[in-house]
């Protein structure tokens, strides 16, 4: 296999990872470790396919832009995921379906 | 097989093979160690791809902000009284199967979009990649750049705003 093929393969094995830990598992840290891998497997397909064009670098600062975001992202879904568990005294998705108490 | 070779192969391997361990692990704290070695690996595959700068910004904002943070989640959430960080799987079979369905129509798309073959212009992989990012960020992609900025500052306000107490918490855990 070529090394753009392992590149590609790679990242669609972790977008299937990220959305399987997504819809499988009730905590909601586990399916923020999902949204990270599936970050992180657009990333590496950025930066895959500016192999392509060695005299451009726009795959690559795409790929800087989405590092960024993804720190904010978890800055406030952890921020808001202590504040659920210090309400509801729990993380589980499942079980924190109510708008108001 | 060179030795460059090799060691691309490797990561790949690494970044796969702890990726998986880390969809089937039912403890959170190995799940989130485990992110981490996810994490270099893709670091390590960035530097391959000629993308260095990108590698170090990785291994900074991800490895040392980011996982700090999920840690700090990990332990603050985890009911430690019960010493169980454990999690369960629900929608085992269909999340499995969404999962493979949409790894094969990827694949699929892969072998037959013709990406593979379509040659494009690379050149050998230029290096001075970092002065290239440098001069990008502050000309092509200087609105972008601000915009960033921005957005971080209000996440700091955010996240602190958040994560407070509020009054009437202090004024119940005070009495």
């Amino acid at each position: 296999m070529s090394a753009m093929e392992l590149y590609l393969t790679l990242s669609a094995f972790l977008f299937c990872l990220g959305v399987f830990l997504v819809v499988t598992r009730r905590n909601a840290v586990m399916a923020l470790l999902g949204i990270e891998l599936i970050l992180n497997a657009a990333n590496l397909n950025f930066v895959a396919f500016n192999t392509k064009y060695a005299h451009g670098i726009d795959g690559q600062m795409a790929a800087l832009f989405v590092i960024v975001l993804a720190a904010a992202e978890v800055a406030v879904a952890f921020a808001i995921v202590l504040n659920v568990y210090q309400r509801y005294k729990t993380v589980n998705i499942d079980e924190i379906d109510t708008l108001k108490d | 097989m060179t030795m460059t070779n090799i060691l691309f192969h490797a990561f790949i391997l690494l970044t796969a093979g702890a990726g998986f361990v880390l969809a089937i692990s039912r403890n959170i704290v190995y799940a989130a160690f485990l992110l981490f070695v996810v994490l270099l690996g893709v670091a390590g595959l960035y530097i391959f791809a000629g993308a260095e700068f990108l590698a170090v910004s990785q291994v900074i904002v991800y490895v040392g902000g980011t996982l700090i943070v999920v840690i700090f989640g990990v332990m603050l959430t985890a009911k430690m009284r019960e010493m169980k960080p454990q999690t369960d799987f629900v929608n085992l079979v269909p999340g499995a199967m969404l999962a493979a369905a949409i790894f094969m129509a990827l694949l699929f798309v892969i072998r037959e979009s013709g990406v593979l073959s379509s040659p494009g212009n690379s050149a050998a992989i230029a290096s001075d990649n970092v002065h290239r990012v440098g001069v990008a960020t502050l000309t092509d992609y200087l609105l972008p750049f601000e915009l960033v900025s921005i957005l971080l500052l209000t996440v700091l306000i955010g996240a602190a705003y958040l994560s407070r107490k509020t009054k009437i918490e202090k004024e119940e855990q005070a009495t």
